[in-house]
């Protein structure tokens, strides 16, 4: 009961990192304006960080189900959205403007950003089942890649 | 746990990391500039104006309008391009300023540097001086509207408009209608 629910707790930690690492440098590369500390290009950024974030979560999980890698590769792609989200309204959040309109931001251009950072779920979900593949390929053959093989 | 779990735990937390650092830079820049981009067309003004009394038709007159820029923002801003008219109020012309505007015009002026803007650093001001010369001898009109005092006073309005540029962005932005007209007239400088 205590490592199954250590187990799951250890999950969702690298479940919250993985959103972390993707929506914070997406937010990042979608605000290149405001001179970061190094030049990213937002679509570079959401295939790339989203694949490696996937694969490494992917490769941690070697004895999940298959549906659990994707379930959880969903739940870290939503993170990274809403991060992406707070991104863009942080003015507004932190109270310094009441409306975006203030500082000439259009609705449509909002949009884009959101719909750009959307791609990263099906990417990360590929990267994800990149990862878990690995995982089960590095395995120590005693341990059949940690799936059960009695019906093999 | 095996290397490859290792080796991904790692990673993932070097990306959140790395990411972190870098959002944090973003956003904080971001906040900054968007505050500084709300707030600062009320932080602007023409403070002081100094026209010297003239003295024949074809002198040199300097005239110095002093703006004020405050800046409570966490960002710097760098002053890019002033620009304004400069007009000399003829009280015996009730009409509004844009009806008399072509006949009360002196001369433009303004600060347009090529290098090295003036700077508004974060939660501070500056006071920028800007001249603009009128020559009696090539500008008779201007220097006639120019001399013109009531009770020894002069009543200069201007209508200025300045372009800032967010400190180490491509952000450019533009404040139009600064505006500047004593009821109680200004002394001559001298």
């Amino acid at each position: 009961m205590i490592e199954r629910l250590r187990r799951t707790l250890a999950d969702a930690f690298f479940i919250v990192l993985a959103a972390i690492a993707m929506g914070t440098f997406v937010g990042a590369a979608n605000f290149t304006d405001y001179g970061p500390l190094v030049a990213l290009d937002v679509g570079t950024v959401i295939i790339g960080v989203s694949l490696v974030a996937g694969v490494a979560l992917g490769l941690r999980m070697p004895d999940a189900e298959p549906q659990t890698v994707v379930l959880q590769a969903f739940a870290s792609g939503l993170g990274a959205i809403a991060i992406v989200m707070v991104t863009i309204f942080a003015p507004i959040l932190a109270g310094v403007v009441p409306s975006l309109e203030v500082l000439g931001s259009s609705g449509s251009a909002r949009i884009a950003f959101l719909f750009t950072a959307l791609f990263i779920v099906p990417i990360h979900v590929v990267g994800n089942v990149i990862g878990y593949a690995l995982s089960d390929f590095l395995a120590p053959s005693r341990f059949g890649g940690g799936r059960d093989t009695a019906g093999r | 746990m095996s290397w490859h779990r290792r080796f991904a735990a790692v990673a993932l937390v070097v990306l959140a990391v790395s990411g972190t650092i870098l959002w944090a830079h973003i956003v904080d820049r971001y906040v900054a500039a968007s505050d500084a981009r709300a707030t600062f067309w009320q932080n602007v003004g023409i403070v002081e104006v100094r026209v010297p009394t003239v003295t024949s038709p074809d002198q040199e007159v300097p005239v110095g309008v002093r703006f004020y820029f405050g800046n409570p923002s966490g960002i710097a801003l760098e002053i890019i391009q002033i620009s304004y008219r400069f007009y000399m109020d003829n009280l015996t012309d009730s009409r509004p300023l844009p009806d008399k505007a072509d006949d009360i015009f002196v001369a433009a002026g303004g600060y347009f540097p090529t290098t090295n803007p003036a700077v508004v650093g974060s939660r501070s001001s500056l006071d920028l001086w800007t001249n603009l010369t009128v020559r009696g001898a090539t500008q008779p009109e201007a220097i006639e509207r120019l001399n013109m005092t009531f009770n020894e006073n002069y009543y200069p309005i201007i209508d200025a408009d300045v372009v800032y540029r967010i400190h180490g962005t491509t952000i450019v932005d533009r404040v139009l209608g600064i505006f500047f007209q004593p009821s109680t007239g200004v002394p001559p400088s001298d």
